[in-house]
């Protein structure tokens, strides 16, 4: 399953994320089912999902 | 060259006194805690030394909602946390494939680990490298047994959810021996950390090619079993699965014309490498959990980890 497939997979469980912060090292910049989500990278080695009022979601690790 | 061989040992089973998730993580300390001076066969246990792991529990006002281990050795500094809560922590555990969920037992991995942290935080051990967490079986139900096998690197857990007698399993730890000479295919200390999980359901078929709740297999959709490891000096984290399938073995396979019991050992690989061999664990016949197979009564070769604590099914050997 690919870095953005993953994401979609939270993205999906948590539908009200209109941003997802991800490792710059994964290479995702967009996210094809979810075109509203704004990808931004960061440094960190984990992924986060934030809500519209900017309240952190979920936190999980990429896989590959 | 190989690593030094493991020895498994079996802490006594504990029931939880309720099925909620707070109960669950007593009965892991009670299980595990340094007052815990005997093993199951009676051995003597002293946290910190030979297999005994030192363990601790975190509360907040009173409330358990971690319970993490320190082996007695590893150059690596690993850490295993068991963790829940019943209501959404905030920050938000860091996850592995999963999605958080209150009311369920939960199994992370640290290595290289600093100074404890909280177990919600993105890095629980203020430094190092982490898992993320990981779902161990299904809603709770009474009763919840937990029986623990402690190695001198690794941990293996074996939840007991209800009354059908199905198991709920998982383990990490410096599991994997490369068993090659090259430096680049073990971390510094020639391991390979990694963690797996039967997922969110009792084991089906243990032993069985595929990641629908197995042993030490891989799955990427959050109800699967998932078996992880770190790619060597690096926090990534790495897929990795069996090679090895002996599902559904009869008794009768397993046994030889003088009545033993061969155990092969398990093989595990990535899609990009070879990862090397489980340490110390070997498929053998048909059995129930929790079994202490003996070589000759009183020598014990092993413990038995299976799919069932009722009837005989997949099965492998925990080495004594």
């Amino acid at each position: 399953m690919s870095y953005s497939d993953q994401i979609e997979q939270y993205v999906a469980h948590y539908p009200q994320t209109v941003r997802a912060e991800v490792p710059a090292a994964c290479g995702v910049t967009e996210l094809p089912s979810y075109p509203s989500v704004e990808v931004v990278a960061w440094d960190h080695d984990f992924c986060e999902l934030v809500d519209a009022d900017g309240v952190e979601i979920a936190r999980f690790r990429l896989v590959g | 060259m190989s690593l030094p061989a493991l020895h498994h040992r079996k802490l006594v089973t504990t029931t939880a006194t309720t099925n909620g998730i707070t109960d669950v993580l007593d009965a892991i300390w009670a299980a595990v805690q340094p007052s815990v001076t005997t093993y199951a066969d009676g051995s003597t246990r002293t946290a910190g030394s030979g297999t005994a792991w030192t363990w601790t529990r975190y509360q907040a006002a009173g409330v358990t909602q971690a319970v993490y281990g320190t082996p007695p050795t590893g150059s690596l500094a690993q850490r295993i946390l068991f963790v829940g809560a019943t209501t959404n922590p905030t920050p938000t555990p860091t996850m592995l494939i999963d999605t958080w969920s209150n009311n369920r037992l939960h199994i992370g991995l640290v290595k290289n680990a600093g100074t404890f942290n909280a177990w919600n935080a993105a890095s629980p051990f203020t430094t190092g490298q982490f898992t993320g967490y990981t779902m161990i079986g299904t809603t709770l139900t009474s009763p919840v047994t937990i029986t623990i096998f402690e190695s001198e690197e690794t941990i293996q857990i074996g939840v007991g959810i209800g009354t059908a007698g199905g198991v709920h399993g998982a383990g990490g730890g410096a599991i994997i021996d490369p068993d090659t000479n090259d430096a680049v295919d073990g971390e510094s200390d020639g391991r390979i950390y990694g963690l797996w999980t039967g997922g969110s359901s009792t084991f089906n078929t243990m032993l069985n090619n595929a990641a629908t709740n197995t042993f030490m297999n891989h799955g990427a959709s959050s109800t699967n079993s998932h078996f992880v490891t770190f790619a060597p000096g690096t926090g990534t984290i790495v897929p990795t699965a069996r090679e090895n399938f002996y599902f559904s073995i009869t008794a009768a396979q397993r046994t030889t014309r003088a009545g033993k019991f061969p155990g092969t050992p398990l093989y595990v690989t990535s899609t990009s490498n070879w990862v090397g061999r489980v340490r110390e664990i070997r498929v053998i016949r048909p059995a129930i959990f929790g079994q202490r197979l003996d070589t000759t009564l009183g020598t014990i070769k092993g413990y038995v980890y299976a799919q069932s604590t009722s009837t005989n099914g997949d099965a492998v050997l925990l080495e004594y």
